[in-house]
């Protein structure tokens, strides 16, 4: 893969797969950044959700809370809002026809 | 703020300054850098010091060199309008417009809606600004609330130029009246 490419591609679509995993499952930073770097392609380096999870919740898509950890001082999680809920079903729904248009036409391209 | 932070290892105070440095004076930088310090401080959680000192060059690999971290603060997300917040937008054409009208009869009332019609357009315009929404909106309300507030003050002192002073009568010393 050239990172380059995947640089470009990564644009407008990182923050709402954080969005989603946020979503999924309310988490602090250590541990979403343990489960979204399962997905190299997509984060190839995890300090990069910290940067997006403060403009999301700056827009109001994601809110803190604190929470008591089991050993340590309180952790700071994050979970979807209502707004934040409502912006990823817009994505949504534009996302899948938009793969399904490009991958339809980039295989015409690599079969022609 | 997360309470009662550790100091960390100077590699990783280094790497939060370089990220303060490269972050700029961006809107989060504390809260970003606040946030990278409690990944560390959690990853680094149940090891002894040789190990956090084995360990540490290995989570800011991780985390990624901190000019990727400024570069993705940079990144606007694409905002659908179904999120947007034109209602606000409305709102403040709707007070702004309000003042103008409520100065004619009663120009402090008017004034002092004008005053909060402008801070609303602002704080609101602000946000929005960034996102590059509504600007047409806080414009109006902003030109309309300020028109308002120059037009009281231009009637105050209308007012005022025709009121007559009182007189306070003085009397001199030894003067007969």
């Amino acid at each position: 893969m050239r990172p380059a490419v995947l640089a470009q591609l990564r644009k407008g679509v990182l923050e709402y797969c954080v969005l989603a995993e946020v979503k999924r499952k309310p988490s602090y930073g250590l541990a979403l950044a343990a489960r979204l770097s399962a997905e190299s392609l997509l984060f190839d380096r995890v300090g990069v959700i910290y940067p997006l999870l403060a403009r999301m919740r700056e827009l109001g898509w994601v809110e803190t809370y604190w929470e008591e950890s089991v050993a340590g001082p309180p952790r700071r999680y994050y979970r979807i809002s209502v707004a934040g809920d409502e912006a990823l079903a817009a994505f949504q729904q534009s996302w899948r026809p938009f793969v399904r248009a490009a991958s339809e036409i980039l295989e015409r391209g690599s079969n022609g | 703020m997360r309470p009662l932070i550790d100091r960390l290892p100077p590699l990783a105070e280094a790497y939060l300054s370089d990220l303060a440095r490269a972050l700029g004076a961006t809107e989060e930088r504390d809260e970003i850098v606040q946030s990278v310090r409690e990944h560390i401080c959690d990853a680094l959680e149940d090891l002894d010091r040789a190990e956090r000192l084995q360990a540490l060059p290995l989570i800011l690999e991780q985390l990624g060199p901190t000019e990727r971290l400024a570069e993705a603060s940079a990144i606007e997300p694409a905002t659908p309008a179904a999120t947007g917040t034109i209602s606000a937008a409305i709102a403040a054409i709707g007070v702004a417009f309000l003042s103008a009208v409520l100065t004619v009869a009663a120009p402090l009332v008017g004034a002092v809606l004008a005053v909060g019609s402008i801070v609303f357009s602002v704080a609101l315009g602000r946000r929005e600004r960034r996102l590059e929404r509504h600007a047409w909106a806080y414009a109006l309300a902003l030109t309309v609330a300020g028109a308002t507030l120059v037009y009281a003050a231009g009637l105050t002192l209308f007012v005022l130029s025709f009121h007559d002073p009182v007189v306070v009568p003085t009397f001199a010393p030894g003067v007969p009246e």
